[in-house]
Formats: C-alpha cells, structure tokens, sequence
C-alpha cells in the first residue's frame, strides 16, 4: 500500500548531521562565537570526534551486530597507530606518506583481528569477552616493553602531515584540512555500514545475534560470520587508530591505549544506542566531546572565576569527570537501557511488555 | 531405491558422555517417520547429529546419496535438510516476514523464493496478516507455524521437526499436525521426535522408539500404536 502514495522528501537525521558538519568551516561565526566565549577553537576539537566516532563504529560491528562483547578494541587502534607511526616516521626507513599507512593500517588491524578470532570465536559469552580483554592488556604490554621497535613510553615520532601533491595546505595551525579529511573517512565508514547492514551478510548478522543456533540451521555459517565482524571491525579501529596517530603528530603513548580507551568506547555505544548508527554516533559526540571539549572549558572558567585555586584536584572540573561520567551512565542504566536513539529491536529485547509493533526500516508490510 | 535417509550405527553425545548408542534408522522419500521416547531418551540429540550441529562419533549418515560425515550443519541445509528446532528458536526481534527470508538464506533465486513465500502466506494466512510484527510476539501457536514456514523456504527434501508440540494447546496442537499431515501429502519427507506419542503416531507411517540412546523398538506406526507395551509406557494405559 506504501507504493500507491509517493513518501514526501524527508531529510533523515544522519544526512542531516552530516550536511550540518560538513557546513561547519564554511560558516566562521559558529567557531568565532564558540572562540570568544570560550577562548577555544571547536574546529579544532572535531577531528578527534570523528576519529573516535570511526572506532565506535567499528566496535559496533562486533558488539552492536553479531552481540559479542569485545573489551579489547583498543589494541587494534594501536596497531592502526603503530603501524602509521613505523611506515612514515623518520624512526625507520620506510618514511612512507600518510596515504600508504591509511591502507596498511586497517589491512594489518583486520588481520590480527582474524588471527585473535580464528582461534577464540567458537568461545561464547563472557569467555570470548576475558580474551579480547587479555589481548587489549598485552597489546599494551608489549607496546611499552617493546622498546627498540615502539620507543617504549615515548611513542613513534613526529608523524608527518598528510601532505597531498600539489596543493600546499597549512596542516599545523589552519583546523580545516583535518577536519575535512576525518569527516570525508568519517562518512565513508558510514555509507560502508549503511550498505552492509541492508546487505546479506547485515541480515546474517543480526540472524546470529538474535539465536545462533536458529541462525545455524537456516544454513548461516556462523564461525564465518563471527570472524568476518571481527574482521571489519577491528580493521576499522586501526583505520581510526591511523588518523590518531596523524593527528597528534605522534602515536602518543602505549597508555593511550589501555582498557579505559576500550572501555570509554564501549560507553558510547551503550549511551548513544548499540547496533544503531546513529546511536553510536552521537553517543560519541556527547562523551568525547564531554571529555575533550567541555570539560576544559569549565576548568578554564573556573580557574578564571577562582584565581587562588590553583592545582587543588577538587576544585577542577576535571577531577570530577569520572564522577559526572559514572553517574551518567547509571542513570541511563536505571531509566533507558537501549540507550539515547536504541535500535528498534534492542527497544524490543529491553521492553518486551510494551506491544509495540516492530517497524522495520524498508518493510514491505 | 535407496532411502532419503539412512543413518547406521550412529554414537553421539556432549563431553565424555554418550548419548546416542548405535542408532540406526532410515527415512524413505515421501514417508512421515516419528521418533518417540521418554525425556532423555536422545531423541533431540538424534535429530541434532543428523543435522550436523553436534559431531557424530562413530556410524554413518547418508542423505541422499551423500555422505554426511563431518560435514557442517550449514552445508547440511544447503544439500536440502530444512529443520525446525526443538523450542522452535524463532528470531524473536525480526518480522515474520523477515524470518521467513532467513530461512530462504542458503537460496539465491529471486522468483522462487517470492512464490515460496506467497505458498507459506497461503498455508498460514496468519503469518500474512502479522508480517510486519516481530516473531516474538507471536502466540506459541502461530510461532510454530512460522518455525515449519522458515524451515520449508530453504525448499528442503527432508523436513526434521522437534517437538512441535511442546507447550502447545490441544487444539492448537491438532492443527499443526493437520498441517505436518497436508505437508506430507504434497509430497514432503518427514521426520518427527514427538513426546507426543499418540499424536505423532496418528500421522506417521513408521516409527522408532527410543530408550535411552537405543532403538528398542520399530515397526509401522499403527503397530507401534496398538502395541500393548508402548500403551503402556507411552500411551499412558
């Protein structure tokens, strides 16, 4: 019956979001007004939102996707940034350009990914989930004793610009060619999801997640599947871990990677909503630019309003950051488990008794 | 000709304990073949390690001509064994509609899998009228319905049916044997692990009775019901 009558245009609210960050650099009163009131740049701060916002995504491959509980997704972001800071550093030979680690990095990550999973993935539940955790943990040991290959706790660098040939962009002080490049990635992961999810292998996907034995005797070869999200998944985080490195100009330190990177991440999904790109997106945007931009803002006008206080922990916001985030999330926990935008049949598994019919996008009732 | 199905001194079972004990059983094309026995007796452990999802230990499996050994539960189904499972494990969060296209997933034609469909809507008019709603919210009736619609779009030469019975009304249950019946008559083989042993016995033509990972007893299924010791093991008189 939907055919007869043509859907009036309707803007969605990814495209939405995507057209107004795209519109941002072109319109500078939005960053001089955020600058005189804050004394920051917000353009600035964007292109760590979109780089964690491609992680997110890709940890939701596996958690939101196929339901397995991955602890470990920061060790694949360092290795996207590893790799990008052995191939282009003056630290080895290689000094490749950016581009190069841009595809060996997520390449490398993915196949980690499937070297982990191959073995572990026939594992269920919480014992796949100490594994990821394991590995996240000796990623990281191995990052900072590793001396002679990842220069220990002083990290791989300066990592070079992206520099492109023939056109001399202002990489250090100007926002606006990494902002770009971050969001250009940023929503091609995007349009890779979209297409995957509305795929056979989506359709397999959530199949799994929902009973894997059912999904087994529709004729789905679930190890396949499994390894496959992982696959995806960890090679989006080292693509992002790529873009990392690029941007700090170093691949930080091996602490950079630790469980609370794996952790906060999980955090966003679980706040935005799992499975739900758009979800997943915002839930990035609230806490990381809870953490990164919002948070030195209220020190800065702390510190203004109470010049004396100098270095006492309590009396900077972000002394307390952990304690706003915690009590955030419990709440959320308390009052709207599927997180802020769930994905209608997460909304389904958490309130079964509210008989709402399930409206699938693109059905064809 | 040779059977459908022909499984010969099968053993299987979870860690180090058998459940199965040399089972052997055949299913021929177009027959319903019921498998009853008491709880534990192995019955879903049969039908499992037919279908590939737990690992035979020793005996043989040919379907179809094809030797089944080792052979993985998804390649099972595409070789054309459809299953329904014992709890019926529809999806719970996706659309009738969408589980029924689940089922279709080893298949690739377009066409055949639009007609299958508009077949399983004319078997079931309930699943048409509530296409658009999750399985979950199905009664356990109609779930059931929907769990023997998924299991046939793979469009299998063997259907394998656990317990469609469970937990279901008596009326309700009369229907879905109507429906197993109808099935058959179209041609479909069948295979049917039932603790519903008068019912099942009712619509099958052959029977195996199961005890305690043995085959202790088989014969035609009006046999099977008119003899006086599965009267009164199973039959309750």
């Amino acid at each position: 019956m939907a055919d007869a009558v043509k859907k009036p245009f309707r803007l969605g609210w990814e495209p939405a979001l995507f057209l107004m960050l795209i519109a941002f650099p072109f319109l500078p009163i939005f960053e001089s007004l955020f600058f005189t009131t804050t004394q920051r740049s917000l353009g600035d701060q964007m292109p760590t939102v979109f780089i964690f916002a491609i992680l997110a995504l890709g940890l939701n491959v596996v958690v939101g996707y196929t339901g397995i509980l991955h602890l470990g997704i920061a060790a694949f972001f360092a290795i996207g940034a590893y790799t990008a800071g052995i191939l282009t550093t003056a630290a080895y030979s290689f000094e490749l350009p950016f581009y190069v680690a841009l595809i060996v990095g997520p390449i490398l990550a993915a196949l980690l990914g499937l070297l982990l999973g191959a073995p572990t993935l026939r594992l269920r539940g919480d014992y796949l989930a100490l594994v990821t955790l394991g590995f996240g943990e000796v990623t990281k040991s191995a990052l900072t004793n590793l001396q002679s290959i990842t220069a220990g706790t002083q990290g791989l660098g300066p990592v070079p610009p992206p520099a492109l040939p023939g056109l001399d962009l202002d990489w250090a002080s100007d926002y606006r060619p990494f902002y770009f490049l971050t969001l250009g990635i940023l929503i091609a992961v995007v349009l890779l999801l979209r297409n995957i999810e509305s795929s056979r292998l989506g359709r397999a996907w959530v199949a799994l997640r929902e009973d894997e034995l059912a999904a087994n005797c529709m004729g789905l070869n679930t190890a396949k599947l499994k390894l496959a999200a992982f696959a995806l998944g960890s090679g989006l985080a080292g693509l992002a871990g790529v873009l990392y490195a690029t941007r700090l100009t170093s691949t930080s330190e091996p602490n950079a990677y630790d469980f609370n990177r794996s952790i906060f991440m999980i955090c966003c999904l679980i706040l935005g909503g799992l499975g739900n790109r758009l979800g997943v997106l915002l839930g990035v945007f609230i806490l990381v630019g809870f953490d990164n931009i919002l948070c030195p803002i209220i020190d800065a006008q702390i510190q203004q309003a109470f010049p004396a206080s100098g270095g006492k922990i309590y009396l900077q916001f972000t002394g307390w950051r952990l304690f706003v985030f915690g009590l955030a999330l419990i709440l959320m926990m308390r009052f709207r488990p599927e997180g802020i935008i769930p994905s209608c049949r997460m909304k389904h598994e958490l309130h079964p008794n509210e008989l709402v019919p399930v409206t699938v996008p693109g059905d064809r009732a | 000709m040779p059977a459908l199905l022909t499984v010969d001194k099968l053993r299987s079972g979870y860690g180090p304990i058998d459940v199965l004990h040399d089972i052997s059983m055949t299913v021929d094309a177009g027959e319903i073949v019921a498998m009853i026995g008491a709880n534990g007796a192995g019955k879903t452990t049969t039908l499992m390690t037919i279908a590939g999802i737990v690992k035979a230990r020793a005996g043989t499996i040919t379907f179809d001509g094809q030797n089944l050994s080792g052979a993985p539960a998804h390649k099972i189904v595409r070789l054309g064994m459809g299953q329904s499972p014992e709890g019926r494990k529809i999806f719970p969060r996706l659309t009738v509609l969408e589980n029924l296209e689940m089922g279709a997933f080893t298949r690739t034609d377009k066409p055949g899998i639009a007609d299958d469909l508009e077949k399983m809507f004319a078997m079931f008019p309930i699943l048409r009228e509530r296409k658009g709603q999750a399985g979950g919210l199905l009664s356990g009736g109609q779930q059931q319905m929907l769990a023997i619609a998924r299991a046939l779009m793979s469009r299998p030469k063997l259907l394998l049916l656990d317990e469609p019975s469970l937990g279901l009304a008596p009326q309700i249950v009369v229907q879905i044997f109507d429906v197993i019946r109808d099935l058959n008559k179209s041609g479909m083989s069948v295979l049917l692990v039932e603790q519903n042993a008068r019912m099942a016995l009712r619509i099958a033509h052959r029977a195996y009775v199961l005890e305690t990972g043995r085959v202790t007893f088989t014969d035609q299924a009006s046999v099977v019901l008119n003899d006086p010791r599965i009267r009164a093991a199973y039959l309750g008189e």
